[in-house]
């Protein structure tokens, strides 16, 4: 086992990334809303930081907001977010561009709807290079495209720079996403937005092996983002969970995955069939009810409604503080400490 | 409209379905290639029972949903519904038909129709088959709504109205509106939250035990349908390659693709990581199907006979077939966390 897949490895540095009450706001009939709501959180050197949540939580949206790419009419209307110590809510739009694709690069979802269908390969890959590198000549950019499609596995590169698009598979196109990210090839933080979701289990399991190969190649900070637990567990260092637009909980992967605090948190771990474990055709742990309307959230905890500890007149006056709880670990729920002792249903039977 | 099917009797039974499409060319006089899409797959389904189809995209499982439903022609093969041949070219049969098979689609947001109400969404399949008096049809509505979980009250709304799970909810009422023997679930939970997910693969449960519903659940997640499934079938290439007992397929797959499938699919826990990508390179191209297996070129365990014959579905335990040379090779139970046979760590 290579020692970048140990899932709590040890972090280097400071901070790379340091966000503090960072809010992104949307205007409604009734004013605005916060879909991200005063966001603290740090990534670490060379840290995987997966962030999980289900759809409408604002994970996305505060991706976009690290990269300066908040959809109008939405607004990043709050905090600091320090990129190696500068702040880069103060940054012009051209110093950010300047950063963006650089030094901070995205891989997103859709390999198919992110790529331009009437470009070849080879021009979307070095339009990245023509704008962060205008001196390199074009054999320049072109050997370098070369360099870096190798190194995502990208078979017969040098066809494939004159193809389109639509004549490469999906796991061909994510590839190529992940080539783009690294062309300029001094990225320190790469966000990844639902990289596998489109993907097939198999082809998955390829493109998350090879994620955390280069990440640990290039030493670089990556944000995971993702709704599926079983791939935050292969690849994390720590997870944040968030929920309604709030981080609810922060913690190390083996700790979260072990011993979850936050009944939001353990209510998504109860509730997913595991292999060999969960006994067959029989019901399967819910959370009641749905997430609440981020336009409209509750006056207490968000999570008030679905909560099983719930108790009247404590969680629903105010919604709870993000409270760290030990070294390396922060939850938001005003009962925590009195919560049963997590335990997985049939957990023992299994084996 | 009586059935005679017998319990234990499968309610839906495929026989050698082929279904082949012919590419468009793009130059004249080039030769239009044939891709089986469907290549002779076969199976059976029990009442009461779910079958799993499962496979990566490209290997046909939707196109055999709609060749069971007939919403695509075979080109060859049979479909019987509760002892029924499906004639495709008889109206009655196929009205009979669509009133016995439902379907439930993968996203709630696309196939329920934006500008009618949910009472009028459910009141369609009643008037479509003329199941009961228009006076009734209300009252129908409001039961099949209390029995997927849902209060009549939502019937006023439209679907955008709706959470993603209700969607399916109501996705899943209209399909048992007509009280079908068989309904099949194409990635029913896939597009959902997961906190919402398994409200919904209890109702679905739920509603198999009490309706004796037989289903056929199109997915892809290997977690959920080991919970699910009574039996399990895997594609490859619009052929099924291994079919089995679902307790028997997990514990120990014999075809080397079910076994990388299910070496691939990640595990929600932390300490079982590192696990080398079980297979390497993608579903080939339909159009350009290699000589013998289809599976040999991504196989780790491919010998010379494999690009020599064909290997066929053949039985390799109690109600366990597999079509592979080797299979034999597999027979020994697999654990939980065990590694994919044959592959070897790449780049280490």
């Amino acid at each position: 086992m290579s020692p970048l897949r140990s899932a709590n490895a040890p972090i280097a540095q400071g901070p790379i990334l340091d966000l503090a009450q960072v809010e992104v706001r949307f205007p409604s009939a009734r004013g605005t809303f916060a879909v991200v709501d005063r966001v603290d959180l740090s990534v670490a050197h060379g840290e995987v930081l997966g962030l999980v949540g289900e759809s409408g939580c604002g994970k996305s949206m505060l991706a976009r907001s690290i990269m300066g790419l908040v959809p109008p009419p939405g607004v990043t209307t709050g905090g600091t977010m320090l990129f190696n110590g500068v702040d880069m809510v103060g940054l012009s739009k051209d110093e950010r561009r300047r950063l963006r694709g650089d030094r901070i690069a995205v891989v997103p979802q859709e390999p198919m709807t992110s790529l331009n269908p009437t470009l070849r390969i080879g021009d979307q890959l070095t339009e990245v290079l023509r704008a962060h590198r205008p001196t390199m000549s074009s054999d320049e950019r072109r050997a370098r495209a070369l360099v870096v499609m190798e190194q995502v596995g990208i078979q017969f590169a040098e066809q494939r720079l004159s193809q389109y698009p639509h004549e490469l598979s999906g796991g061909i196109r994510q590839r190529v996403m992940i080539a783009m990210a690294l062309i300029c090839g001094g990225v320190e933080l790469l966000i990844a937005d639902e990289p596998t979701t489109a993907l097939d289990v198999t082809i998955q399991a390829q493109i998350l092996e090879l994620f955390m190969q280069l990440q640990s190649e290039q030493k670089m900070a990556v944000i995971l983002i993702t709704h599926d637990l079983a791939v935050i567990a292969q690849t994390a260092h720590r997870v944040a969970v968030m929920y309604a637009g709030n981080i609810v909980e922060l913690a190390p992967v083996l700790d979260l995955f072990d011993v979850p605090r936050h009944p939001y948190t353990r209510g998504l771990l109860e509730s997913m069939p595991r292999r060999g474990i969960s006994a067959s055709k029989t019901h399967l742990a819910t959370i009641s009810g749905s997430v609440p309307d981020p336009s409209n959230p509750p006056a207490g905890c968000r999570f008030f409604d679905r909560c099983q500890f719930a108790v009247k007149g404590t969680c629903d006056a105010e919604n709870p503080a993000l409270e760290q709880i030990t070294e390396d670990r922060w939850v938001r729920c005003f009962r925590w400490r009195e919560l049963p002792e997590f335990v997985l249903a049939d957990a023992g039977a299994g084996s | 409209m009586t059935t005679n099917t017998a319990p234990g009797d499968p309610v839906l039974t495929v026989k050698n379905l082929i279904k082949h499409y012919s590419l468009k060319t793009t130059l004249p006089g080039q030769r239009r290639t044939k891709v089986p899409a469907v290549d002779g797959v076969s199976f059976d389904i029990e009442a009461g029972t779910t079958m799993a189809l499962v496979g990566e995209s490209g290997c046909g499982k939707p196109t055999t949903a709609k060749l069971v439903l007939q919403l695509e022609q075979a080109d060859q093969g049979e479909v019987w519904l509760s002892g029924e041949r499906i004639e495709a070219d008889a109206r009655h049969s196929v009205r009979r038909l669509r009133r016995n098979a439902q379907m439930v689609f993968q996203d709630p947001y696309a196939s329920l129709t934006p500008h009618m109400r949910v009472s009028a969404i459910l009141r369609e399949p009643f008037i479509v088959h003329r199941i009961c008096s228009s006076g009734e049809i209300d009252k129908r509505v409001a039961k099949v709504l209390e029995s997927v979980g849902l209060s009549g009250e939502i019937g006023r709304r439209f679907p955008h109205e709706l959470s993603g799970g209700q969607r399916q909810r109501i996705s899943i009422a209209r399909a048992i509106a007509v009280e079908p023997a068989l309904v099949i679930c194409d990635e029913p939970v896939s597009a959902l939250d997961v906190s919402i997910r398994s409200q919904i693969v209890n109702l679905l449960l739920d509603l198999q035990q009490s309706r004796g519903l037989a289903y056929l659940f199109i997915s892809h997640d290997l977690g959920l349908v080991e919970h699910i499934s009574d039996t399990v079938a895997v594609m490859y290439l619009g052929k099924i390659v291994e079919t089995a007992p679902s307790r028997v397929f997990f514990a120990n797959p014999r075809h080397p693709y079910s076994a990388a499938l299910l070496a691939s699919s990640p595990t929600p826990d932390p300490r079982q990581r590192g696990r080398p990508a079980a297979l390497r390179g993608e579903i080939s191209n339909m159009g350009e199907l290699p000589s013998g297996c289809r599976f040999r070129l991504r196989c780790p365990m491919a010998i010379s006979k494999c690009a020599e014959v064909e290997p066929l579905l053949r039985p390799v335990g109690e109600g366990h077939f597999a079509a592979c040379h080797r299979s034999e090779d597999m027979a020994v139970p697999i654990p939980a966390s065990g590694q994919a046979s044959g592959s070897a760590p790449p780049g280490t």
